[in-house]
C-alpha cells in the first residue's frame, strides 16, 4: 500500500495549524471518529511528534466530504449533525500522536482488495458508489457460482417472476418491512447481489457487504449485509436449530434500534441467506483492542446499551447467549447493533442446556451444565463491563479448561484504576449465586439500570438514540467498510452440499 | 562504565519535556516531573498487584495430566513471586521505576503471569525506596485526578461528580509521548487479543415424558467404579455433580482397550468427542506448536508429559466439539482407557436436572404459603435453589434458632423432634416434603428441630434469597387473597401454626 500518498486522510499532524483550524471550522462534526484517529495503540512512533501538532487540541483529519460530493446520488448520507448535550463534550480527542500516526492505523483500516490495485479507501469507493452504472470488478471468489450455473430456482420458490421485470431489492425489502418477515421470502435470490467484500466469518457463516446488481437496486448506495450460511456446514456442526433461531428471534426482535434488522431470508440449494441491515462502524471489537481500553463515559454508554437490547429481549423471553465486543457492531452514528443471534433461544421462563457461547463470557452454570436461563446475559454483561475497562476478561488463560477453573473460582481481580462503583457492579453481574445475580432479580433489568455504574444515564435518550454515541464513524458513503478488518478469501470448497442426503434438516430449512 | 539505562531512559524523557515546556524555574520542573513519574509507576504497581492474584493451576489445552507425571514446565506454580505482597501493598508499595512516560496518569496493567513474562524481571525493582513511602495512596490518587487527563478522557466528567475516578479510569487513547518501549508492559502478554470463536455443544432438548432415555451402562466392578471416581472427583465438570449423575456418569464410561504401542488416541487438530481416563498403561502427551499434529518425523511435536493409571485427558470434550490441543499415545500394547463421548454426558447431566428442576417445581407447587407463584416464580426459586447434604444424626433446623431458610427433601429421610416432646419423633420428612418456609414470613425462632435420619439431601434457599428473586412473601400471599390484604401475617393453616414455624407436609410427593 502506497500509504499516506494515496489516503484521502491528510496527515493533519503535519498540516499547520492555521489550516487545521479552517478544516475545523469547515466541518463542524468534531466528535466523528476517523479510523485513524483510533489510537493505534502498538506503541510503535509515539515520540517525536512536531510540535505544532501537538498545539491542535482537536485535529481529525477532514475527508469524507470530498468524497462525498463524488457521490451526489448519495441522498442517504451518514454525516449527521452533531447532537450536543448527551455528552457534555467532546469524549474523543485525538491526541497529536495519533494522527501523526494515522499512515499506520490507516494500514489496518483501509479497505483493500488484493486483486484490484485500488488499495485507498478513495479508490474503493470509486469503485462500487458514486457511479451507479459501474459493476465492481468481482475479482474475488464468487461463492455463488455454482448456484449461477445451476439457475434452478430453490425448490420452494415460485417460479413464475423468474421472467418478469426485475422487482426491487428495496421494494421487496420495503413490502417485507410491513408485513411479515417470518416466512422465506422466494423473491429474492443470491445472484441478485454483487458481493462486495467479507465483513465477518463465522465457523459455518460469512457475512459479506453487497449491493442490489443494477437492474435490482434503486440507487448505487443501497448497501446490505448478506450473512451467508453453508447449510453442509451448519448440519455438519449440527447448528440446524441454532441458525433456524436466529432467523426466527431476528424476526420478532424486530423493529429494535439496537438489534440488526433482519429485512428478508431465503434460502438455495447449498446456502441459507439471511439479508441484514449494513452497519457501518464496524465491531465494537476493532475498537476496543485498537484503542486498548474505553474510558468510562465510552463504557457506560455501550453497557448502557447493551443493557437496553437484554431488557428488550428478556422481555420476550429470549436469552441471547453470546455478548462479547466482536458482536456489538456501531451504526454511523455510533449506536450499538446487536448481532448474530445464533445462540439466541426463546426459553420463556424455562431453563435451558445447550452449552453455547464464548469460553471467556461463560458463566458457571453453564460450564458445569446446570441448566441456565437469561440470568448468563446478565453475567455476561459484566465480563464486557471488565473487558470495555480493562482491555481483556477477568478470566482468561491459555487454555480453555483453565478459563473454565478461573470461572468457577469466580475471583475477580480488579485493576487498581476500577473505581468502587464499577467494582460494585462488576462483581454484582458475575455473581454465581443466582439469587443475588443482579438483572435476575425481582426488579430484572430495573436492578441494572438503577445501578449507580451508571450514573447520569438518560435511559430515555439513550433509548430513543436522540444523541450520537461517543465513538461516530467518520464513513465518506453508506457502503464505506474502512472500519472492518481484512478477511481471508473464502477457500474454495469443491465437496457439495447434497440435500437429498439430509431430508430432515431440508425440511427445516423450507421455511428459511 | 556507562550509566543504567534506567537512568538514560529516565534522563531523556526528562529533557524532552524540558525542550517541549521550557520552564522558567528548571529545579521545580524537574522536582515535578519526578513526582508524576512517581505516581504513574505507583499506580502501575497497583495495578499490577490486583492482577497478580489470577494466575492458577492451569491445564493445558484440555488435557489434564492429574495421574501422570506432569512435566514440571507444564504445571503452572501458584503465584508468588518475591518482594510482592498482594495484601498490604495499601501502604507500604513502593512506587516502582520502570519506564513509562513522565506525564503519563494513565495506569497500565502489569503482566501477571510469572512464568513467561518477560517483564517479569522488572518486578525486581519494586522495593521499597526510603523517600517514596510518604505519600499515602488517596494523596497519590487524588494528585493523579488533579494532573492534567489525558485529552482524550477529558471533560464531561466535572457536572457528573466522578472526577476523581473517570481519570485514573482507562482513557482511549495512548496521550504520552514518551510511552515505554515495550507495549507489552501494560497488558497480560499472554492473552491472546484476537477475535474469539463462539463454541457450542450440539442442540439438545430433554426428553419428553414419554420417551425414557436410560445412559448406556457398563458393568464395573467396585473397585474400579472407586478409581474412576477418584480419576473425576476434582475436575470442574464432575465436581458439582450430585449422586445420581455420578453413577450414571461412571456407569456409562466404556472400556476401550488399545492393543499396540504407539497408537495415537487422539491427535491434535482433530475434532474431540470423547474423553479418557486411563486404567492401565502409559500415554505420552505430545503439543506440536502448530495447533495441529503435521506430517513428517516431528509431526508429533515436543512431548510434554505423560499420562499414567488414574489419568484422565480430553475433558474439554465433554463441554463442545473443539480441535483437540495435543496428540495422546499408547507406549505399551494392551493399554485400557475408559472412554466417554460428549453426548452421553451431556444427556445425562441434562435429564438429571432437568428432572430435578421438574421436581422443585412441583414441590414448591404443593407448599401452600407459596401457592400464589407465577409459574415464572417457582422457576426462578428452582433455579436458585442450592442442594445441602446432611450425615446422619445431623440437624438441619435447630429448635430456637431464628429462621432463614426453608427446605425440600431431595433424598433421605429428617425426623421433627421437639424439646418438650422428649425424644418422640414427630413426623417423618421423606423426599418431597418440604419445611422452614415460615422463616419466609417471618423471623419467629424455630418451634421444633429436623434431624437428619439417614443421609439427607435437602434443597435449600434463604430469606433473603426468596426476597431478592421474587420480593416479600407476603406480598405474593396477598396476589392470592385480596381479603387478606390488612393481615399480617397471613397463616396458612392449623397444622403449620401447630408445628411452629417448622411448616408441615401437606401431601407425598414421588416422582416417577
Amino acid at each position: 500500500m502506497t500509504s499516506a500518498a494515496s489516503s484521502p486522510l491528510p496527515l493533519s499532524g503535519f498540516l499547520p495549524v492555521a489550516s487545521t483550524h479552517v478544516l475545523q471550522s469547515q466541518r463542524p462534526q468534531s466528535n466523528k471518529l476517523n479510523p485513524s484517529s483510533i489510537p493505534d495503540s502498538t506503541g510503535a512512533g509515539y515520540s517525536d511528534v512536531p510540535k505544532s501538532a501537538a498545539a491542535s487540541p482537536n485535529n481529525t483529519p477532514f475527508q469524507g466530504s470530498g468524497f462525498l460530493s463524488n457521490g451526489g446520488s448519495n441522498q442517504n448520507s451518514n454525516i449527521q449533525s452533531p447532537t450536543p448535550g448527551f455528552f457534555m463534550s467532546n469524549p474523543l480527542v485525538l491526541s497529536p500522536q495519533v494522527s501523526a500516526n494515522c499512515s499506520a492505523a490507516l494500514r489496518d483500516f483501509h479497505l483493500s482488495d488484493p486483486h484490484s490495485g485500488h488499495n485507498s479507501p478513495a479508490a474503493s469507493s470509486d469503485t462500487y458508489f458514486d457511479e451507479d452504472d459501474m459493476e465492481i470488478d468481482m475479482t474475488i471468489e464468487d461463492p455463488f457460482s455454482r448456484n449461477k450455473m445451476n439457475l434452478s430456482p430453490p425448490s420452494h420458490a415460485t417460479p413464475t417472476n423468474i421472467n418478469e421485470a426485475p422487482q426491487k431489492i428495496k421494494t421487496i425489502v420495503n413490502a417485507r418491512n410491513t408485513a411479515e418477515t417470518r416466512n422465506a421470502c422466494p423473491a429474492l435470490h443470491a445472484h441478485q447481489f454483487e458481493l462486495l467484500r467479507t465483513l465477518g466469518t463465522g465457523t459455518f457463516a460469512r457475512v459479506w457487504l453487497v449491493r442490489p446488481r443494477k437492474e435490482y437496486r434503486t440507487s448505487g448506495a443501497e448497501f446490505y449485509a448478506l450473512k451467508v450460511l453453508k447449510k453442509k456446514d451448519v448440519v455438519k456442526l449440527k447448528q440446524v436449530e441454532h441458525v433456524l433461531n436466529e432467523r426466527m428471534l431476528l424476526s420478532v426482535s424486530r423493529p429494535q434500534p439496537f438489534i440488526v434488522d433482519l429485512y428478508a431470508s431465503w434460502s438455495d440449494r447449498e446456502n441459507l441467506y439471511m439479508l441484514l441491515e449494513y452497519s457501518p462502524g464496524g465491531e465494537v471489537f476493532t475498537y476496543l483492542r485498537k484503542m486498548r481500553r474505553f474510558n468510562q463515559i465510552q463504557t457506560q454508554f455501550y453497557i448502557a446499551s447493551v443493557t437496553l437490547i437484554l431488557e428488550f429481549l428478556h422481555d420476550r423471553g429470549i436469552v441471547y447467549r453470546d455478548l462479547k465486543p466482536e458482536n456489538i457492531l456501531l451504526d454511523a452514528r455510533g449506536h450499538v447493533k446487536l448481532v448474530d443471534f445464533g445462540f439466541a433461544k426463546r426459553i420463556g421462563s424455562q431453563e435451558t442446556y445447550t452449552l453455547c457461547g464464548t469460553p471467556e463470557y461463560l458463566s458457571p452454570e453453564v460450564i458445569q451444565s446446570r441448566g441456565h436461563t437469561t440470568a448468563v446475559d446478565w453475567w455476561a454483561l459484566g465480563i464486557l463491563t471488565y473487558e470495555f475497562l480493562c482491555g481483556f476478561p477477568p478470566f482468561y488463560d491459555n487454555s480453555p479448561f483453565a478459563i473454565y477453573e478461573k470461572i468457577v473460582q469466580g475471583r475477580i481481580s480488579f485493576p487498581a484504576s476500577l473505581d468502587e462503583t464499577t467494582r460494585d457492579f462488576v462483581s454484582r453481574l458475575c455473581e454465581a449465586d443466582l439469587s443475588s445475580r443482579l438483572g435476575n432479580l425481582v426488579n430484572g433489568a430495573r436492578d441494572v439500570k438503577n445501578h449507580p455504574f451508571f450514573f447520569g444515564i438518560d435511559w430515555k435518550a439513550l433509548g430513543e438514540q436522540r444523541m450520537d454515541g461517543p465513538l461516530v464513524p467518520e464513513l465518506s458513503f453508506p457502503g464505506d467498510t474502512r472500519y472492518f478488518d481484512e478477511y481471508p478469501q473464502p477457500s474454495p470448497d469443491f465437496e457439495p452440499y447434497k440435500p437429498e442426503a439430509h431430508p430432515q434438516e431440508e425440511s427445516f430449512f423450507r421455511d428459511f | 562504565m556507562s550509566l543504567p539505562p534506567a537512568y538514560v531512559h529516565e534522563r531523556t524523557v526528562l529533557e524532552r519535556e524540558i525542550q517541549k515546556n521550557q520552564p522558567v524555574d528548571v529545579l521545580q520542573f524537574c522536582a515535578n516531573h519526578f513526582n508524576k513519574r512517581l505516581e504513574s509507576q505507583r499506580a502501575e504497581f497497583l495495578l499490577s498487584g490486583a492482577n497478580a492474584s489470577g494466575s492458577s493451576a492451569s491445564t493445558f489445552g484440555g488435557i489434564t495430566a492429574s495421574g501422570g507425571r506432569a512435566s514440571p514446565a507444564l504445571v503452572p506454580v501458584e503465584s508468588s513471586f518475591p518482594g510482592f505482597n498482594t495484601t498490604g501493598f495499601n501502604s507500604a508499595a513502593s512506587p516502582p521505576s520502570n519506564e513509562v512516560g513522565p506525564n503519563d496518569p494513565i495506569i497500565e496493567e502489569e503482566e501477571p503471569d510469572m512464568g513467561q513474562s518477560p517483564t517479569a524481571s522488572t518486578f525486581n525493582k519494586y522495593n521499597l525506596g526510603p523517600k517514596e513511602g510518604a505519600a499515602s495512596l488517596s494523596e497519590q490518587v487524588a494528585r493523579i485526578s488533579a494532573s492534567p487527563p489525558p485529552p482524550a478522557a477529558s471533560s464531561t466528567f466535572a457536572s457528573r461528580g466522578r472526577q476523581a475516578q473517570s481519570t485514573l479510569s482507562p482513557p482511549s487513547a495512548p496521550s504520552s509521548a514518551f510511552r515505554s518501549p515495550s507495549p507489552s508492559n501494560d497488558f497480560p502478554s499472554n492473552y491472546n487479543m484476537n477475535r474469539r470463536t463462539s463454541v457450542s455443544a450440539e442442540s439438545m432438548v430433554p426428553s419428553s415424558a414419554s420417551e425414557d432415555w436410560t445412559p448406556p451402562f457398563t458393568q464395573k466392578t467396585a473397585e474400579q467404579i472407586g478409581r474412576l471416581n477418584a480419576a473425576i472427583a476434582d475436575n470442574l465438570l464432575f465436581r458439582n455433580l450430585d449422586e445420581d449423575q455420578t453413577k450414571q456418569v461412571l456407569g456409562a464410561l466404556t472400556e476401550k482397550t488399545i492393543r499396540h504401542k504407539d497408537t495415537r488416541v487422539i491427535t491434535q487438530g482433530d475434532v474431540g468427542d470423547f474423553f479418557y481416563v486411563v486404567e492401565k498403561g502409559i500415554f505420552d502427551v505430545y503439543v506440536n506448536p502448530a495447533g495441529q499434529m503435521t506430517t513428517g518425523p516431528e509431526g508429533l511435536g515436543r512431548k510434554v508429559t505423560s499420562i499414567g493409571a488414574g489419568g484422565s485427558f480430553g475433558e474439554l470434550a465433554l463441554m463442545y466439539n473443539a480441535p483437540r490441543a495435543a496428540t495422546v499415545m499408547s507406549t505399551s500394547p494392551d493399554s485400557i482407557l475408559w472412554s466417554l463421548d460428549r453426548v452421553t454426558f451431556r444427556k445425562i447431566l441434562m435429564e438429571n436436572t432437568f428432572k430435578k428442576r421438574r421436581m422443585y417445581e412441583a414441590f414448591l407447587e404443593t407448599v401452600p404459603l407459596l401457592s400464589g407463584l407465577m409459574s415464572y416464580e417457582r422457576s426462578k426459586i428452582a433455579d436458585a435453589l442450592e442442594t445441602r447434604s446432611y450425615p446422619a444424626d445431623a440437624v438441619i433446623i435447630q429448635e430456637g434458632d431464628p429462621g432463614d431458610n426453608f427446605y425440600i427433601i431431595e433424598t433421605g429421610h429428617a425426623e421433627v423432634k421437639k424439646r418438650s416432646e422428649g425424644p418422640r419423633v414427630l413426623k417423618t420428612y421423606t423426599k418431597g416434603d418440604y419445611f422452614g418456609e415460615l422463616a419466609l414470613l417471618n423471623d419467629a425462632p424455630r418451634a421444633a428441630s429436623v434431624v437428619a435420619k439417614d443421609k439427607v439431601k435437602v434443597a435449600t434457599l434463604g430469606k433473603e434469597g426468596f426476597q431478592r428473586l421474587l420480593g416479600p412473601v407476603t406480598e405474593i400471599m396477598r396476589r392470592n387473597d385480596p381479603s387478606q390484604q390488612q393481615q399480617h401475617p397471613p397463616v396458612d393453616g392449623a397444622d403449620d401454626t401447630d408445628m411452629g414455624g417448622v411448616g408441615v407436609l401437606s401431601e407425598n410427593y414421588s416422582m416417577s
